[in-house]
């Protein structure tokens, strides 16, 4: 409240507003915190709004420098003469203001003429004054001949570290490494090596709870994925090296919540030790060969054959089941119709997401919607899927008496379809779905952006379904 | 379990009584509870009673969910929280938003400082220019021409 010393000054007032610079006023740390929200190109651009901000931006303990973001893009800018540069000289300097002062976060984004030399000094730099958050996506450093420094294999203070590169070498060896502190860890690349296999490289982080390995190789054919820390994985291999089927895979990951994991089809998973499992995404290639071998080996056609060993990945499966929520790819489907029979009861499963393939069946879909009792929730991505002889229970691809069979015990009250293209293939088993889930409350049905108007025919027949099954 | 309330007194004598789930979102409260057994009420002198009532709001919205699904709250209500939270900002003029920027780091709510340093770095100065954030903020120009080509000239590539 003003204080009110005279009515005539009072009236003379109206109408203004006293304008305060609010923003100068916080305290360094609070606009320390407020940078950290913004790209360290962002908050260089403070300054020059006064004095008062003239080098802060370059104090604050978060940085982020990516050398291919610009305030007005053009095309080829990053290239033009000068411009990298102006780049290196920008990171220097901003070093050199912070001094020796601690760093919490370090985010560099940098590539091709980039002299690696100073990106060496950079991280060691940050490395030096206890970086714990180090984000590094480094393409074509150095003709891509760069290596990291070998001191960030063994920082005591990085606490997450993300790498990203289209080839990335973890090149040091376990026992060159050593990350205390580290909580998460990911590694993205079109190709990850790494010097040690997992089984010896996973103990050197010893607090690890977040690891995500995007385009690794498994360096020997049987490895252990081993870590009472872990509570949230993903693993994603390319095979595209030595290994493609790998021979054995084990997880004794006690703690584990979240798994996604795609990789080739392992012949066997002799340990799987996830009991805490909430979230399991489960994506095993087969190819289109070994596709054609597993169909004839779980009609009993095929002996001796390395497919009859995918059979094992029903060890993999129990190791799993007592996830609440689980989604399977289009090849998993196929692998897993090896072990129908013998496939566990998912008895806390409440949302199961199938993405489907025109090359690839649904054998296993009526015993994965019979094996889970408590089913609320069901996504398929793509109705249409390859015909196979086992079809005709849970879709209508084909004629038999029990059909349906699959669908009359399960529980699922929403249904989501996505990848719906229109076809009169998926209304009829739209329909199918409508009269044999007994206790369906909603089903969504999505269309892919890329049809812009749903056919006049499939609407008119979504309508009468809506009126007949409301 | 019976629901036990907490007092708060804004610095001009406005009275909140909160459930202690929702005062306890904030860090520092602990403290003053410790500190002044002894007093039902606790005071916050830095805290009018406008953005304590903020504060309260934001506060109450977020603790019922984190209640509702014991701690691990689905995406769709993580989703219709964020767009609360962006609808409450939207709503604030500068002052208040600079003043609950100042209250919830008093107060050591680490979502909601977080939430309004974000929105002052997003909406007032991300992707604009020097003289749109001057004005906006109500910053005075103390360079000469000179001085500002040469701070600009300092992190040139800043305005590449």
């Amino acid at each position: 409240m003003l204080p009110c010393k005279c009515a005539t000054h009072i009236t003379f007032k109206v109408g203004f507003v006293y304008l305060m610079d609010l923003l100068s006023n916080l305290p360094d740390y609070v606009r320390f915190h407020l940078f950290s929200f913004l790209t360290t190109k962002e908050a260089a651009l403070t300054s020059v709004l006064s004095k008062k901000w003239r080098n802060l931006f370059a104090l604050a303990p978060s940085l982020d420098l990516d050398d291919s973001v610009f305030l007005h893009p053009e095309w080829g800018k990053r290239e033009r003469h000068g411009i990298l540069q102006s780049f290196m000289v920008f990171v220097d300097r901003v070093l050199s203001l912070q001094g020796d002062s601690p760093i919490k976060r370090f985010s560099l984004k940098c590539g091709e003429g980039v002299d690696p030399d100073d990106v060496d000094r950079w991280i060691r730099n940050v490395l030096d004054r206890g970086v714990s958050e180090l984000d590094l996506s480094i393409d074509s450093v150095g003709d891509g001949d760069y290596i990291l420094p070998r001191e960030m294999f063994v920082s005591s203070t990085l606490v997450n570290l993300r790498l990203a590169s289209e080839y990335l070498h973890w090149w040091v060896k376990a026992d060159e490494t050593f990350l205390p502190m580290l909580k998460t860890l990911r590694l993205e690349s079109e190709m990850i090596i790494c010097g040690d296999k997992m089984e010896k490289l996973l103990p050197c982080f010893p607090v690890l709870e977040e690891l995500a390995m995007i385009g690794i190789d498994w360096v020997v054919a049987d490895d252990t994925v081993s870590s009472s820390t872990l509570k949230k994985m993903t693993f994603h291999t390319t095979g595209m090296r030595k290994i493609q089927n790998p021979k054995s895979v084990s997880f004794d990951t006690p703690n584990l919540r979240f798994l996604a994991y795609s990789d080739f089809s392992a012949e066997d998973y002799p340990l799987v030790r996830m009991e805490k499992l909430d979230v399991a995404r489960i994506a095993l290639s087969v190819t289109n060969d070994q596709t054609k071998r597993i169909r004839a080996a779980s009609n009993g056609l095929l002996k001796d054959d390395v497919v009859l060993r995918f059979r094992n990945v029903v060890k993999l499966m129990n190791g799993i089941k007592n996830v609440h929520e689980l989604q399977l790819h289009p090849d998993t489907m196929e692998v897993l119709s090896l072990c129908c029979e013998s496939m566990p009861m998912f008895n806390n499963v409440k949302m199961l997401v199938i993405t489907s393939d025109e090359d690839r069946g649904w054998q296993t879909m009526p015993v994965l919607l019979r094996n889970c009792p408590q089913l609320e929730n069901l996504m398929i991505h793509g109705l249409v899927h390859d015909v196979t002889d086992k079809c005709g229970d849970a879709c209508d691809c084909i004629y038999r008496k029990d059909k349906g069979r699959s669908l009359i015990s399960c529980p699922v009250k929403m249904f989501v379809i996505r990848g719906f293209t229109g076809t009169v293939r998926e209304m009829n088993m739209i329909e199918h779905f409508l009269d044999y889930f007994p206790c369906l409350e909603e089903v969504d049905v999505y269309m892919d952006a890329k049809y812009l108007e749903v056919p006049y025919h499939v609407l008119e027949r979504i309508q009468e379904f809506d009126f007949s099954y409301t | 379990m019976s629901k036990k309330n907490i007092v708060l007194k804004s610095s001009n004598g406005i009275i909140f009584e909160v459930e202690e789930a929702v005062a306890l979102q904030s860090e520092t409260i602990p403290y003053m509870i410790e500190d002044d057994c002894a007093n039902d009420t606790i005071p916050l002198a830095n805290v009018t009673g406008d953005i304590l009532a903020l504060v309260i709001e934001y506060c109450k919205k977020h603790v019922v969910v984190a209640d509702g699904d014991g701690g691990g709250s689905s995406s769709s209500s993580q989703e219709d929280l964020k767009n609360w939270d962006a609808q409450f900002m939207n709503d604030l003029d500068q002052s208040k938003i600079f003043n609950l920027l100042l209250a919830a780091d008093f107060l050591n709510i680490k979502t909601l400082f977080d939430l309004t340093c974000q929105f002052v770095a997003d909406t007032m100065i991300k992707g604009k220019s020097v003289e749109e954030v001057r004005r906006t903020l109500n910053i005075e120009k103390d360079y000469t021409s000179e001085e500002e080509a040469k701070a600009r000239q300092e992190n040139e590539w800043a305005f590449k």
